[in-house]
């Protein structure tokens, strides 16, 4: 969008142009009428369509300069506020270096701005501090303020600034906006609380405040999308997170995957005995998430391999191509011989999958690879072998000659 | 004290990195990407390099290869990136960067390892 504030004066100049275009065409059309039934007013038609053009000149004159005006103003606006903000990176940063005075007092919006990007820069010591900084200049109240009142804009402005700042305090303020009925306030809040709950060093604090995002996340059943967002956003607090969802009585199936999903994406190998029983899910989805986070745990017990191994002939073609990935967990033998099977799946996706999981067995996987190349009795599954030991080579050219 | 060269697109980072490195005694020329960044190299002055991997013109990795490969340069390089995955690690480690440090990152940290590649 090329404009960002002024909607009043957008509105009144647009408001000006259309009623300068309309106005003269109205005279128009309305001679126009009266000339078809035979009210001639020849010297009268002439004023009014130069009255039009010069109207229309005139509206587009206005608009033009305004869009003009406007570019120029606002580049010239950012350029001055985006000095002010790096003039007060350096200020801060001899603050916390101990070269300068704190500033007393309230904080101008660049001031609040520099800071906030210095959190999202630094980390250690020096990110606790901006923290408290931020805390003792009124910095997180004012935008707490902000992000539950006014204007959408405004709001959502507010709620990006206290998840760039991520403190913990304002954590309930941001749970409380999941709840808002507008769907892009209740999303940003709900990734902003994620962020925060990151920076909960307390545990007692992290579980609670994990219970009160969670049942947010869940009365406003957010879609799968988001809530794996936000798990994976919620980094060393995803566990407290993951166990709420999880745990709920009745957990809706999208929450089940992305909290599954989460489990694999963030390699949480407390969570592997959580994930097995879902390898039975009635919900494909579901059953396919449980799939693709034994892959990436890399823990597949015994007691489940049968449901591995039943994946690899389902019906559903996405649940075929996890549980060939999958099928890499099991024992040597049983792997190669399964995963040579599926090189000649009617799926192309299965049949690459089951390519990439010998590959990954290393040797004993190329082995298998190349005698599925010469001797497999499909066709496709001949073709894909070859084609995936032709994508090794630069690998094993890098690996002889480096 | 070194002469480095900053390679970074984004002002806060490049402010902290000036303020931090100046005020530790060294000389820092800062550049926002990768076709400064072959311009600022050509005049051979500096001690070292601190660079970022997504830059607005090219991939810090290309230019860490050029350095290392093509240009011979044997002086140190840290990359100071946000991309935190193990693989982006390991290749900027294998494409012979010194040290790789991930933002969000501590001044303090930052400056000891600057100042261990130099000493090596």
């Amino acid at each position: 969008m090329w404009r960002r504030y002024g909607d009043v004066t957008f509105a009144v100049i647009f408001a000006v142009a259309i009623s300068l275009e309309a106005i003269p065409l109205s005279f128009l059309t309305w001679t126009l009428a009266a000339r078809l039934f035979g009210h001639p007013g020849g010297a009268r038609l002439g004023s009014i369509l130069l009255g039009a053009v010069g109207a229309a000149a005139a509206a587009l004159i206005l608009v033009t300069t305004y869009v003009l005006t406007y570019a120029h103003m606002s580049a010239r606006h950012e350029r001055t506020r985006a000095e002010e903000r790096q003039a007060w990176v350096g200020r801060w940063l001899d603050i916390l270096s101990g070269s300068e005075p704190e500033p007393a007092g309230t904080l101008d919006p660049e001031g609040v701005e520099a800071l906030l990007a210095l959190r999202e820069t630094l980390r250690g010591s020096e990110s606790t501090r901006i923290a408290e900084l931020l805390e003792r200049h009124g910095a997180i109240r004012r935008l707490e303020r902000s992000a539950g009142h006014g204007r959408p804009g405004g709001r959502l402005d507010a709620i990006v600034a206290l998840s760039n700042a991520r403190i913990p305090s304002a954590l309930l303020t941001l749970v409380n906006g999941v709840y808002d009925s507008n769907q892009l306030i209740s999303v940003a809040s709900a990734r902003a609380a994620a962020r925060t709950l990151a920076r909960v060093e307390d545990l007692f604090d992290r579980d609670r405040g994990a219970a009160a995002l969670a049942r947010a996340i869940e009365t406003q059943e957010l879609p799968y999308g988001i809530v794996e967002e936000v798990v994976v956003l919620s980094e060393h607090a995803a566990s407290s997170l993951i166990a709420v969802l999880l745990l709920d009585d009745r957990p809706r199936a999208p929450t089940v995957r992305a909290a599954i999903d989460g489990i694999g994406r963030l390699r949480l190998l407390s969570f592997a005995e959580e994930v097995v029983p879902f390898l039975g899910h009635a919900d494909d989805e579901v059953r396919a998430a449980a799939l693709r986070a034994v892959s990436r745990l890399g823990f597949l017990p015994e007691s489940s391999r049968g449901h591995v191994i039943s994946a690899l002939t389902d019906e559903v073609d996405f649940i075929r191509i996890h549980a060939t990935a999958a099928a890499s967990l099991l024992p040597r033998a049983h792997a190669l011989a399964l995963l040579s099977e599926r090189l000649g799946d009617r799926s192309w996706w299965v049949r690459r999958a089951a390519a990439d999981a010998l590959v990954r067995l290393g040797p004993a996987g190329l082995a298998q690879l190349g005698r599925a190349a010469r001797a497999h009795p499909d066709r496709f599954a001949r073709d894909m072998a070859e084609q995936a030991l032709r994508d090794q080579v630069p690998n094993l050219v890098r690996a002889v000659v480096g | 004290m070194a002469t480095i060269l900053a390679i970074e697109d984004d002002w806060t980072v490049r402010t902290v990195l000036e303020h931090t490195l100046t005020s530790a005694g060294h000389a820092v020329d800062v550049v926002r990407g990768v076709s400064d960044a072959r311009r600022s190299l050509a005049d051979g002055k500096y001690d070292m390099v601190l660079l970022d991997l997504n830059l607005p013109d090219g991939n810090g990795l290309d230019l860490l290869r050029d350095i290392r490969r093509d240009q011979g340069a044997t002086f140190p390089v840290l990359v100071l990136s946000g991309m935190r995955q193990e693989e982006a690690v390991v290749r900027g480690l294998e494409l012979g960067a010194d040290d790789y440090v991930t933002k969000p990152f501590s001044p303090p940290e930052l400056l000891a390892r600057v100042g261990r590649c130099l000493g090596r």
